[in-house]
């Protein structure tokens, strides 16, 4: 059966790129100031995800962006998990995420992470860890989303053979989220900076996908802390949910960035009255903070009295001073991250690093140990590429889609990226790194 | 269960993209069309007849011979009045419309530029480029087909059939041709007469069937009954 789906799959990629290319399926790259626009390489080989696995997986995203949500109303009101000494509160206070403004604030439907975007890696034995948990704003589901559309259409055979879950789905899925945090039953948006923004194709798609609005600052206004969409003849219409694909600094310039364009004034002030809602919250960068991931597994306990599913990664955090002399001496193996970045950016390998820079990276540490975590590098799984005719070996990852309304749901596919660098652990497409479509297998 | 809610709404800005999103297309449909029936006579009649077309069209006769105004109308990115450059202005309004007419018809866009480059690469002349006219004629399917929104159709439409009747004024059509298209453009006008300037509307009419429809004023009329 593998050779089936593969050597179709692979038979077919020229037409499934070409279809891609009619699509538009594109991501946007600044290089030098200047913006554009290239292919997202898509490889035609899936990741494949046995449905003992995905079981697996599912029930622990579940429990996870569950503790996450609870963690997140936790801090922005009582703050018992830090009176109980299970989290340092300058773990809180100083990162970068956290809005003293959200203090006291609660979101439409008490839901803080409506779409988390969940980073696991395979290790070698089978096991799976979570690399990273991002409760912003989460890109990536419309690539797997139209790959599956456009090869299920080349090659219909490969589905006839291959027993999956259907992931196209996912537009399905976001548009229940939004109408269950709906405020008045109003207009439904994706807030986009616009063309120029990277994932400017996701936006559009979503948007085309699940039959709501895309908005641009201009086209909404906030009157009587109400937010609604400028539509012709001066018409004003309430809009009730906004899915904004614009971080925190930029969505409201008279509270966060004062010059930014990209942002509707006074939209913080409808949010917190409870006249919108906001997917994903305003605030979450809290939680997703790569300090606070390391506390991921004792909030699961914390808040749900259970023990976490999923693992983290082996992480050391040098603020606590055993882990900072373990960290010290063993900076050579491990992979070390800067809690402030993002996107492969800030990562840095013990064994990529001369003396030099291992005593400068050190010093680092020892300077500001808040700002640095520690991870063991995980062997995880090589996945097969194509490279020209070639299959070759390359290193991937996942982001599971968790999608939290009514209902916690689990998207049953994922973003699978791959480094196309064979010396290379970063799959980040903004780094060179391609995707694949991934396939969660129904149980026979 | 599949949410029944309408999440209907065009600002301003939109309409007016879909308004140019129509005028491209069909101003690439037709001044290939029309550079077919002058490039005949280029042949072996009138080799300067692309100076005609030129001044009909109200673009600069910047070229100097038949041969560079071919290469560089069809496809010089430099060329501002080119159909290469036609076409990416299309693509800068439509891609910002995907989610009101649909990837399957911008997609068809995409498909005419992708052909266009590749046409310039392999040195194709005009006689290549049937191409772009069916995927142009795909799209206005598409648009029929796909676009559910009434007001966004006929928006697009309305772009269409003004760019048309312009097209036709400025190449000498007859008059029965023209009031044919009036038609059609009146039937996108469904009711949304605030989208339109009534004023130029009724000028842009009397000039057609009062007075000399082939004045500059007509065109002036007819490109601003549009106001969104």
């Amino acid at each position: 059966m593998e050779v089936v789906m593969y050597e179709l799959l692979i038979k077919q990629r020229d037409t499934v790129n070409k279809w891609m290319d009619r699509f538009g399926v594109r991501f946007g790259i600044y290089k030098n100031g200047v913006f554009n626009e290239q292919l997202f390489p898509f490889d035609p080989i899936p990741r494949i995800i046995t449905n003992e696995d995905w079981v697996e997986i599912e029930t622990g995203l579940k429990q996870r962006v569950l503790a996450l949500n609870k963690f997140l109303y936790d801090i922005y009101h009582e703050k018992k998990i830090v009176k109980d000494g299970v989290i340092p509160e300058e773990f809180i206070y100083s990162s970068s995420g956290y809005l003293p403004q959200c203090e006291g604030v609660t979101p439409s439907k008490n839901i803080y992470s409506h779409i988390s975007g969940i980073d696991l890696v395979q290790n070698k034995d089978g096991t799976w860890y979570v690399l990273e948990d991002n409760l912003r704003i989460p890109s990536g589901a419309s690539y797997p989303m139209i790959a599956r559309s456009i090869t299920r259409k080349v090659s219909p055979e490969t589905f006839k053979t291959n027993i999956l879950y259907d992931n196209r789905n996912y537009s399905a899925l976001l548009r229940k989220t939004m109408d269950y945090v709906n405020v008045d039953n109003g207009l439904e948006v994706i807030l986009t900076p616009g063309r120029y923004n990277s994932a400017y194709f996701e936006h559009s798609y979503l948007a085309e996908k699940a039959g709501v609005l895309l908005a641009y600052a201009d086209d909404l206004i906030v009157e009587d802390d109400k937010v609604y969409y400028k539509g012709l003849y001066d018409k004003k219409e309430r809009v009730g949910v906004i899915y904004r694909r614009i971080s925190d600094d930029f969505l409201d310039p008279l509270v966060f960035e004062s010059g930014s364009l990209l942002g509707v004034p006074n939209l913080f002030r409808a949010y917190s009255e409870g006249n919108v809602a906001i997917v994903n919250a305003f605030g979450n960068g809290v939680a997703d903070d790569k300090g606070i991931y390391y506390f991921v597994p004792k909030m699961v306990e914390y808040y749900l009295g259970e023990k976490a599913i999923l693992k983290n990664a082996p992480t050391y955090l040098p603020y606590f001073e055993e882990d900072q002399t373990f960290v010290l001496e063993n900076l050579s193996r491990l992979v070390i991250k800067d809690v402030a970045e993002a996107g492969g950016y800030g990562v840095m390998f013990g064994r990529d690093m001369d003396d030099i820079r291992l005593a400068e990276v050190r010093k680092l540490v020892e300077i500001e140990p808040r700002r640095w975590i520690a991870q063991e590098v995980i062997d995880f799984i090589d996945l097969e590429i194509m490279d020209g005719e070639k299959k070759v070996l390359r290193k991937s990852d996942l982001r599971a889609f968790v999608l939290s309304g009514e209902d916690t749901m689990v998207w049953p596919s994922g973003l699978t990226r791959y480094t196309r660098n064979p010396h290379s652990f970063i799959v980040n497409s903004s780094q060179g790194g391609g995707f694949k479509d991934t396939w969660v297998m129904k149980k026979q | 269960m599949e949410s029944t809610k309408k999440n209907d709404g065009i600002s301003s800005v939109k309409a007016g993209r879909l308004y140019w999103m129509g005028r491209y297309a069909e101003r690439v449909y037709h001044a290939l069309h029309l550079l077919r029936k002058h490039y005949d006579r280029m042949i072996d009649e009138e080799p300067n007849a692309y100076k005609d077309f030129c001044f009909k069209m109200g673009i600069a006769d910047q070229y100097t011979s038949a041969e560079n105004f071919i290469e560089s109308y069809l496809y010089d990115s430099e060329n501002p009045d080119s159909i290469i450059n036609m076409l990416e202005h299309l693509n800068d309004n439509a891609i910002l419309l995907r989610e009101e007419i649909k990837s399957e018809t911008l997609s068809y866009i995409q498909l005419a530029i992708n052909y266009m480059k590749s046409s310039k690469m392999k040195g194709k002349g005009l006689g290549g480029l049937q191409y772009i006219t069916d995927c142009m004629l795909a799209l206005w399917g598409s648009v029929d087909e796909r676009i559910f929104t009434r007001q966004v159709r006929h928006i697009i439409l309305f772009g269409k059939f003004v760019e048309c009747i312009d097209l036709h004024i400025r190449f000498d059509y007859s008059l029965d041709r023209i009031n044919n298209l009036y038609d059609r453009l009146k039937e996108c006008f469904y009711g949304d007469y605030e989208l339109f300037d009534e004023v130029q509307f009724y000028a842009f009419e009397k000039q057609l069937n009062i007075y000399n429809y082939k004045d500059s004023k007509t065109l002036a009329f007819l490109n601003n009954i549009f106001k969104a």
